[in-house]
């Protein structure tokens, strides 16, 4: 595998007939390098998982170059370099749970072996059953075990924590961060904001298919300069209202139930000001933007 | 390639729609319509001859759910794409298929040619019961390439449908549950140009040591292999699709 995990230039996927197309992906430019975590955000019908189908090989680019590891998709897929977990897949029927992973064990011809990788799911004790007679949460498990069959070296993640539970999306995340630990690269999309702060060294946001950002997530934070300083002032006369109106740093003044909102650029400055304007603060509450707020924030500049 | 086939044979055995409709109907049909109901009117051949019809209606649905049904379910529930994310190609995945329904053929012939045997005491050398047994298996392979067509033309629960569409008149039409010269001359005139005439003229020809115009009976079935599996090759781009 070659250092470069997934390379697209150009890409440019369209739906629809020759006389109606739809653009899904706009001239997508993106180099992910080995061992990067990346989480895919944006909107629903951005583009995110047809990005995921084209580095799958299951969607040609109408234009554009797509290469992963180093190989056009479908034969890094052929080849074992890629396990994927897509929203659009389902399970074979008649087959029990431990039968199946052995089957695509045996397809892989290498890898872990299939009770290792039950136990790494935690399904185990459900080896016996039918794969179709699965929770859905234990479904989007079993194709995790399926994704991490033949020791991939990049993992292609559509929503893979949509149906878990808050224990399995732990247990989930600890599977990915030992794969990362060996050197797999991830990509994922997801909707949990949250998921993607605390995992993914990279975001990338797609809007109407194209790449609007793409950066760090204290970098995408860092878009956002204002953060909220609020407290219940003891004494809010006019006075004291204006003087924090002309604080250092200070966006804007708002009232509500009670609290006074300090919209800012400059926390401590804020701070120190309402400490100094003799208001008595109570319940000092500093809110900084989050990954959401920067997300929703770009979303909004490109509408 | 060989792996998955075998384990989507075992699949397939467990599938009770596969088991009644391809194994149970064609064995009851023979010992209703032979060792219950004799219908053959004094004719010596008749047991033999409707062993080897209910050998083909068997095998047919046999093939039709391996291949078919099978595959357009796939196709719908979405397994078609999570095994193609594997290193199993879409080519190797419908040679798997194909493998699995020709497999699927066998055992309404096993056991229908069980039944005759036992039941009916129908007594062949053994080595014509191999050559029968062989012209209807080989014979099914005609179903399997026309299992594939049409599960690549339907998906999800409409491949049933279409799959049932071909199946009845085929089978009835060819001549495989009623003789077809009770037919009306207008339906009559079909049998001589379907598969499944052939192979039932051609098995039963052999297990009765009667001359039956092989040729054209060889020609019919490549003729319909040929055409299925040019149209299964034609929308073999189809497999990577979902309907989910």
């Amino acid at each position: 595998m070659s250092e470069q995990a997934i390379h697209l230039r150009r890409v440019c996927v369209t739906y629809g007939s020759r006389h109606r197309t739809v653009p899904a992906l706009r001239d997508v430019d993106l180099d992910i390098a080995e061992g990067e975590a990346v989480a895919l955000l944006g909107p629903n019908g951005a583009g995110k998982t047809t990005l995921m189908h084209v580095l799958l090989g299951i969607l040609s680019p109408a234009s554009g170059l797509a290469r992963v590891a180093g190989h056009s998709p479908r034969r890094a897929v052929t080849a074992g370099e890629v396990g994927a977990m897509l929203q659009s897949t389902g399970l074979m029927r008649q087959i029990n749970v431990g039968e199946l992973v052995r089957l695509v064990c045996a397809l892989h011809g290498s890898g872990p072996d299939a009770d290792r990788l039950l136990n790494e799911v935690g399904l185990t004790d459900l080896a016996r059953r039918r794969a179709t007679r699965l929770s859905g949460g234990q479904q989007q498990r079993l194709k995790l075990a399926l994704a991490l069959t033949g020791q991939p070296r990049l993992l292609l993640l559509d929503e893979p924590t949509a149906a878990l539970d808050p224990q399995a999306r732990q247990a989930f995340w600890a599977s990915l961060r030992q794969r990362m630990a060996g050197g797999a690269t991830v990509v994922f999309t997801t909707h949990l904001l949250a998921e993607a702060q605390a995992f993914a060294s990279r975001v990338v946001v797609i809007r109407a298919g194209s790449v609007i950002a793409d950066g760090s997530v204290a970098a995408l934070v860092a878009r956002l300069p204002s953060a909220e300083v609020s407290f219940i002032p003891e004494k809010a006369d006019e006075a004291r209202v204006a003087a924090l109106r002309s604080a250092a740093g200070v966006v804007s003044v708002a009232s509500q139930g009670g609290r006074l909102i300090l919209t800012t650029t400059d926390v401590d400055a804020t701070l120190a000001a309402v400490y100094a304007s003799g208001a008595r603060p109570r319940d000092v509450r500093i809110i900084r933007p989050s990954l959401e707020d920067a997300i929703n924030d770009l979303i909004d500049q490109e509408s | 390639m060989i792996r998955y086939a075998l384990t989507d044979a075992v699949c397939l055995i467990r599938s009770m729609y596969f088991l009644i409709f391809s194994v149970v109907f064609s064995a009851a049909f023979y010992v209703m319509f032979t060792a219950v109901a004799d219908q053959g009117n004094g004719d010596p051949g008749y047991s033999t001859a409707y062993m080897v019809a209910m050998a083909v209606s068997g095998s047919f649905f046999g093939a039709l759910t391996g291949a078919g049904i099978r595959l357009g379910i796939e196709r719908g529930d979405g397994w078609t794409r999570q095994i193609l994310l594997t290193p199993l190609t879409p080519a190797r995945y419908l040679a798997a298929k194909s493998l699995t329904a020709w497999l699927a053929a066998l055992p309404a012939i096993l056991v229908v040619f069980g039944l005759g045997t036992a039941l009916n005491d129908v007594s062949l050398p053994i080595g014509r019961w191999i050559a029968v047994a062989g012209i209807c298996w080989t014979g099914s392979l005609v179903f399997v390439t026309m299992g594939i067509l049409i599960g690549l033309l339907s998906s999800g629960d409409a491949v049933q449908f279409v799959a049932l569409g071909v199946f009845f008149p085929l089978a009835m039409l060819g001549g495989l549950w009623f003789p077809t010269d009770t037919y009306p001359a207008a339906l009559r005139s079909f049998d001589a140009v379907l598969p499944t005439t052939a192979i039932r003229e051609l098995g039963t020809s052999l297990a009765l040591h009667t001359s039956g115009g092989v040729a054209r009976w060889v020609v019919i079935l490549a003729a319909w292999a040929l055409l299925t599996a040019a149209g299964a090759v034609g929308l073999a781009s189809r497999v990577t699709r979902t309907t989910r």
